[in-house]
């Protein structure tokens, strides 16, 4: 009798451990799901619109389609602290044909602090935390901008490097 | 009895940890910081921090543009070509709030493109950087100079262009060859 008892009790353990784990992995599938059809992961801290409440004003008329590309950005995000979400600003403009990503490295060390994802036209990041802790203290870095075109991947463009001084206030 | 309880604190902690790790990995935690001090008052500290005119605003040629065909055939051979001179006009337009230095960080043979081995010799011309590159190979990179050009001044657009001229090399057939490059800008 207690045998019997004990195995209905293994068995509901095992059950309620595989009810956990189906759980785990459907919580896994639904944080890191793509947020789009396409081939490029689309950042996490990725905002559709543009950063300026009215951007009408300041568009560049010599754009056109794929030839030209504009890029916005914080020369000198400030971060409250090495945990902390900060001021970064990028933006690809609603303008903008091509996607552009966006990676940080530090001169010194060639940390890569930050990657941004795929931004495409119209989207842009504001605050985002660093992906590694820095210490109190000011940091040259480089932004690396590359730009792709989500239907011809294969085609190479122009890129651009931007100076930074990344500020940790504390 | 003891083997059930602690496989149930396992499978929890497991459980637990799974959940951590997942919000973590997806920043899903809202965290908002505000930035002030204590000594000084007329600071708000429920203000974004603030840092003006660092903003970079500038658009840029996504490509070179410069798909040089040669026209002279059948053959350039190691000698002086009375090849195509070829120029392309690229733009940078600065909207940014303050005045920002450009350099040109490579300039580099489009692996992609068409390219035979030939030398070129191109130029960088404009009103801001007239400088001559010096020499650089198709397939190869751009080892010239690069130096930081005169400040592109905020809300002004600099037009710059490329010129070149064949002036050596094996040929046997009209090509393109494609240039990708790599501006730098500094505040």
């Amino acid at each position: 009798m207690a045998s019997k008892t004990n195995k209905l009790g293994h068995k509901r353990i095992w059950i309620i451990m595989i009810i956990l784990l189906l759980l785990a992995a459907g919580l896994y599938g639904l944080f890191n799901r793509k947020t789009n059809d396409t081939d490029y992961l689309i950042g996490a801290g990725v905002k559709t619109g543009s950063l300026d409440d009215d951007d009408s004003g300041n568009t560049d008329p010599s754009s056109n389609g794929k030839s030209s590309m504009r890029v916005k950005l914080n020369g000198k995000p400030i971060f409250a602290d090495g945990k902390s979400e900060g001021s970064l600003n990028i933006e690809n403009p609603a303008e903008n044909e091509l996607y552009m990503q966006v990676e940080i490295k530090l001169n010194q060390t060639g940390d890569i602090v930050y990657s941004s994802g795929a931004i495409p036209p119209n989207h842009y990041i504001d605050k985002d935390m660093l992906s590694k802790v820095l210490r109190k203290g000011e940091y040259e870095a480089t932004a690396y901008v590359t730009l792709f075109d989500q239907d011809n991947p294969d085609t190479i463009y122009n890129s651009a490097n931007f100076k930074l001084i990344i500020t940790v206030l504390n | 009895m003891k083997k059930t309880i602690c496989i149930i604190v396992a499978s929890v902690l497991v459980f637990g940890l799974s959940i951590s790790a997942f919000a973590e990995t997806t920043g899903d935690i809202d965290v908002t910081g505000h930035i002030g001090t204590s000594g000084d008052p007329t600071i708000d500290p429920d203000a974004d921090p603030d840092a003006p005119d660092s903003d970079y605003d500038l658009t840029f040629s996504t490509s070179v543009h410069w798909w040089v065909t040669q026209i002279t055939y059948p053959n350039i051979v190691n000698g002086t070509a009375s090849g195509p001179d070829s120029s392309v006009s690229n733009k940078i337009v600065n909207n940014s709030a303050a005045d920002i230095d450009v350099s040109l960080v490579s300039f580099t043979g489009d692996s992609v493109a068409q390219s035979i081995a030939s030398n070129l010799t191109l130029y960088l011309t404009g009103n801001l950087a007239a400088d001559s590159m010096g020499t650089t190979n198709i397939a190869g990179d751009y080892t010239g100079p690069l130096a930081y050009t005169a400040p592109l001044a905020a809300d002004s657009a600099w037009t710059y262009g490329f010129s070149g001229q064949y002036t050596a090399g094996s040929v046997n057939t009209s090509y393109t060859p494609a240039y990708v490059m790599t501006l730098g800008f500094e505040f």
